[in-house]
């Protein structure tokens, strides 16, 4: 152990972030070292390289549950990342809520991942594992909660298969925490106004509409597919409610372009912007 | 573009470790840093040391070939003092060739016709040739006649040396070594 250390130190190793250290960036990270990016849905899986200088790669798909897809994958994602580390996004069996004077405190990253309850107090399910958005300006917090015995098949999964989870993360929360810093930041007049974001993810949808600069609804539903009129059915009690000339923005994952221009079809009508990027799934989990 | 670190929700690992702070790493570089300055000085240092080797070998052959011409100089010197030598014998030989006569002469004209020589010797010496002991015995002399024996000798280029004289009645014995003045 001392020679490993040692080692370490004058390869300068032991500076650098650990594969699996969640306070660093991903792309930080692995600097230098392809990693796989992989979208767990509930009846498919999607997945995207990067290769050693940080660039997108090879991409896939397959349907059918994590299980039968990573036995069938396996060798091709492990040639796919050095040392098999990977970023997983979990798209099914988890449910977002809006919550309100949660703790703010510097630690509550850390803490919500040692300590939960002492975060959410009353709100704890031991069944869960959670994610936790705070709204910049109000008392209102996103918080994102995904099924522990999901989350730990994934684990064992890709153990068996001796593959590594660098990061698990459910997509959609990731897509929408950072479009709502980016609109925070950008100092637009919506960011305190109000506004309505609807955000996609692999069959996933989240609808979250701001009002006088407070979070007031979200809807949020899990693997619900490419279907636009369920999509819809969802968002249509939030759009009901918006007075007119309410900013919608419209975030997709950047992998179904079929479906991203049916829904901004539909989604014009109520004058909606297109906030997505390319790749928007993969440069959320791949990049930050 | 964007810096929020993306949400995780793995299992943590329990045996994972902080790393170091990033000032630490100022270990290393200067261990690089020392392998490489002390790399730089083991070079240098062994090129010095094969340059000092090449010169002391150098300066050993130089030393070497001056040995050996002092060697020959001396074996020079040596055959000069040899012929220096043999030089001087043959000029204390020519020396000692000058003929004994006329100092006999000299010496016999010297005296008064009352005093008489009742012996006289003139020998070589046996180490120096050039050198003669004069012995001689002298009837009714003084030491007056003595003076003029030995004036008569400096007429001859001679010089008396560790001139004796002894007088027992009227006999007078005179001894003295003659060395030849150089001109």
């Amino acid at each position: 152990m001392l020679l490993e250390d040692i080692q370490s130190v004058l390869t300068f190793n032991a500076f650098k972030p650990d594969a699996d250290d969640p306070e660093i960036p991903w792309a930080k990270r692995h600097l230098g070292r392809r990693t796989l990016l992989l979208n767990v849905s509930r009846n498919h899986v999607t997945w995207r390289a990067i290769n050693k200088k940080g660039k997108f790669a090879e991409a896939g798909v397959q349907e059918g549950e994590f299980n039968e897809v990573i036995s069938a994958r396996a060798d091709e994602w492990r040639s796919l990342c050095d040392g098999g580390w990977c970023s997983v996004s979990l798209n099914s069996r988890f449910i977002m809520s809006l919550e309100s004077n949660l703790s703010r405190r510097e630690n509550t990253t850390d803490l919500l991942r040692i300590n939960p309850k002492a975060v959410l107090g009353a709100k704890f399910d031991r069944g869960k594992r959670y994610a936790l958005y705070h709204h910049p300006e109000a008392v209102s917090s996103l918080l994102m909660a995904a099924d522990d015995s999901m989350v730990k098949t994934v684990e064992d999964q890709l153990r068996i298969h001796a593959l590594k989870a660098g990061r698990i993360c459910c997509g959609l929360f990731a897509m929408i925490q950072q479009k709502l810093q980016e609109l925070s930041e950008s100092g637009r007049p919506e960011a305190r106004g109000s506004f309505l974001l609807i955000a996609c993810c692999e069959g996933s949808i989240a609808a979250l509409v701001q009002q006088a600069g407070q979070w007031t609804d979200l809807r949020c539903r899990a693997g619900i597919g490419s279907d636009v009129e369920g999509t819809l059915q969802i968002v249509s009690p939030l759009v009901q409610k918006l007075t007119d000339g309410t900013p919608t923005f419209f975030l997709h994952d950047g992998n179904d372009a079929a479906f991203a221009a049916a829904m901004m079809e539909q989604l014009s009508k109520i004058g909606a912007t297109d906030l997505s990027e390319e790749d928007q799934l993969w440069k959320v989990t791949g990049q930050n | 573009m964007n810096t929020t670190v993306c949400h995780d929700i793995k299992t943590t690992r329990i045996d994972a470790s902080k790393r170091l702070p990033s000032a630490f790493s100022i270990v290393p570089i200067v261990f690089y840093l020392a392998l490489l300055i002390g790399g730089y000085v083991n070079v240098t240092s062994y090129l010095g040391y094969r340059k000092s080797t090449q010169d002391r070998d150098t300066w050993k052959q130089f030393q070497a070939e001056q040995q050996q011409a002092k060697e020959g100089f001396d074996a020079e010197k040596a055959g000069v003092f040899k012929e220096k030598n043999k030089a001087e014998k043959f000029a204390q030989w020519i020396e000692g060739t000058r003929s004994l006569q006329p100092i006999s002469v000299a010496i016999a004209r010297s005296l008064p016709p009352a005093v008489t020589i009742g012996e006289m010797a003139l020998e070589r010496s046996p180490e120096i040739p050039s050198q003669i002991i004069l012995t001689m015995l002298i009837n009714n002399g003084s030491l007056e006649e003595l003076s003029k024996v030995q004036q008569g000798i400096t007429t001859q280029n001679y010089r008396a040396y560790n001139s004796q004289q002894s007088k027992t009645g009227d006999m007078l014995e005179f001894h003295t070594m003659l060395v030849w003045n150089h001109l």
